[in-house]
């Protein structure tokens, strides 16, 4: 059997034990039943918020994670590249990544106020710090061999270098960062729509909380998943591969 | 192992059940606790009185425990009742009629106070009528709450439009006391709020009363913002109890407009229970001047409010023309009550 239709039997079994479920158990508005998300979902498309909230959540998450990446990665270069950086800023991110970003949100509302900045804020702080871990490691598991190899062959020492051999030895490091960090600022950037206000999937999260409408809520859930395993699926899986197969280690999937 | 892991959740199962079911009964057949939710707002004035001159554990007895939850908005506290974890609660028709309409397990059993609200612009804004609201951003407590559906009503009365075009009003949700960072931050030009935030942001000096108490719709101010809500077991189980409660909030009322000077500082002391901090007695008074106590509710007026909220798209499934809140609102036992006297 391939994977896919493994897959669409699991999901049809899943409606229909959710359905199912939801006629034995008497449920009620506490959790809907398929046919009321579906109608949700066809009622939230056709008065266009749940597209509109959809746009201004990824609009946001785009910028912030751009960002997340620009910023996390310099960082990882300067901690691999610099003894004294690492020892005492390589130190304090560590201890940064501990803290989850939406503990920022009070702070980020006194300094931005209760709007788009502020989300942008944290979804951007969820995301760096693991970028940057992860480009640290990435530049500090090159082998000294290509460095030096570079250098002989007159890169220098300063962006050269760090563009055309460390970022693409790195890769495969980096790819895993970005994916985490993909997945860390799709968090951050929930839960501070979920407090902080303005337009965004969040935001109707807690209308739907508001007005007790548990088919909307659901429906915001689905498409954060969706979304989720659809940008992984077609954008970092894809750029994993690619990578992989650049690097000759495509063939040891067998 | 695997034996072990289901006999575990097997007991986990029953553990839970057991543990739902089953009410503690004091020795005179009363229930031992009531949950009672309230907000942190003086609009619920009349709860505080009871709460703090002992009205509810006089009609109740000693034996039973009170355990008061404060709630911020009527979303929350609607939720509450909801799913059963509130008895009996103070609460907004908006959100309470909302959710009784998906969960069916609570009753109006008596008002508590009418109006209350007032629309306030910030100064420099411009703003001197309704007329002056479009395309500027107004603020709202929460979606589909009482002051959500007033503001609707103002809007349509005055023939402004809702929506994101320059000709439209915009709307925005922030709790009141966002409101008044807000207000600050330039962020938004009018709110339409419970007191005493409408007089709190006159007195910061960040805006003004641009439309009073008396003049917000539906029915000129006379419309509940809060009502009391008992939940279906609760009624069926101790009807007493509940007009025991009635009774309280009743008197509560009454001391309040008996004697108004004590009243604030009472209801002083549950504010700071509940929030954390006081409140200046003077805002207090202009608060409760600017609304009206009474145990009376209109369910027609209701029935108006919840239309606007089906108009709105925030309870969905139902026809506004089918729609009959007689179910909702139960008000015998305040009958009861009343011709006891």
């Amino acid at each position: 059997m391939s994977t896919a239709s493994r897959r669409t039997i699991f999901l049809v079994l899943l409606l229909i034990a959710w359905e199912a479920g939801f006629r034995l158990f008497g449920w009620g508005w506490k959790f809907p039943s398929p046919t009321q998300t579906l109608q949700a979902f066809y009622d939230g498309l056709v008065h266009g918020e749940l597209l509109q909230a959809t746009f201004a959540s990824m609009a946001r998450l785009v910028v912030s994670f751009a960002l997340s990446l620009l910023i996390g990665t310099t960082l990882g270069f300067l901690f691999a590249r610099y003894r004294m950086l690492d020892d005492t800023l390589g130190f304090l991110v560590v201890s940064l990544q501990t803290i989850p970003s939406i503990a920022w949100l009070p702070f980020a509302i006194i300094w931005f106020g209760l709007n788009e900045s502020s989300v942008i804020f944290i979804t951007t702080l969820g995301a760096t710090w693991t970028m940057a871990l992860a480009s640290r490691t990435g530049i500090k598991n090159i082998p000294p061999i290509y460095l030096r190899a570079a250098q002989t062959m007159g890169t220098g020492n300063g962006f050269n270098l760090f563009v055309q051999v460390m970022i693409p030895a790195a890769f495969p490091h980096l790819i895993n960062g970005v994916r985490t960090a993909w997945a860390f600022a799709w968090r951050a950037l929930v839960a501070g729509e979920l407090i902080a206000k303005g337009a965004g999937l969040g935001q109707l999260l807690q209308d739907g909380r508001n007005l007790g409408d548990t088919s909307l809520m659901l429906c915001i859930v689905i498409i954060i998943a969706v979304l989720g395993t659809v940008s992984d699926h077609f954008c970092f899986k894809k750029l994993e591969d690619k990578v992989l197969e650049r690097y000759g280690l495509a063939g040891s999937k067998s | 192992m695997r034996k072990r892991a289901w006999l575990m959740l097997l007991l986990l199962i029953v553990v839970v059940m057991v543990s739902a079911c089953g009410e503690k009964l004091t020795p005179t057949g009363k229930a031992q606790v009531v949950r009672v939710g309230v907000f942190k707002n003086v609009t619920h004035a009349a709860a505080y009185i009871a709460l703090e001159k002992g009205y509810f554990v006089r009609e109740w007895g000693n034996e039973v425990k009170i355990e008061v939850t404060a709630f911020d908005n009527g979303s929350d506290l609607s939720i509450a009742m909801a799913t059963g974890d509130i008895d009996i609660g103070f609460v907004g028709p908006g959100p309470a009629t909302t959710f009784f309409l998906k969960s069916e397990n609570y009753r109006v059993v008596s008002g508590s106070n009418n109006g209350g609200a007032v629309l306030v612009a910030r100064n420099g804004t411009g703003i001197n009528s309704v007329k002056d609201l479009v395309d500027k951003t107004i603020a709202i407590p929460s979606k589909g709450n009482t002051n959500e559906i007033s503001l609707r009503l103002l809007l349509e009365q005055e023939g402004v439009g809702l929506g994101r075009g320059a000709d439209n009003a915009h709307l925005i949700v922030r709790s009141p006391s966002d409101a008044l960072i807000s207000f600050r931050q330039k962020e938004i030009d009018a709110t339409l709020v419970p007191e005493p935030w409408g007089t709190q942001i006159e007195k910061a000096g960040l805006g003004k009363v641009v439309v009073d108490w008396k003049a917000i719709p539906p029915n000129n101010g006379n419309y509940p913002t809060v009502i009391m809500v008992a939940s279906d077991k609760y009624i069926a189980r101790h009807r007493d109890m509940v007009k025991g409660a009635i009774k309280a909030n009743r008197d509560g009322i009454a001391f309040i407009q008996n004697s108004p000077e004590q009243a604030y500082d009472l209801i002083n002391n549950q504010l700071k229970q509940y929030s954390g901090k006081g409140m200046d007695i003077d805002l207090i008074k202009a608060s409760l001047s600017r609304l009206k106590l009474t145990t009376d509710v209109d369910v027609k007026v209701m029935e108006e409010m919840a239309k606007v909220s089906i108009d709105a798209r925030y309870i969905k499934g139902i026809n506004k023309e089918e729609l009959n809140l007689s179910k909702f609102v139960d008000l015998s036992m305040l009958e009861e009550v009343k011709s006891e006297k």
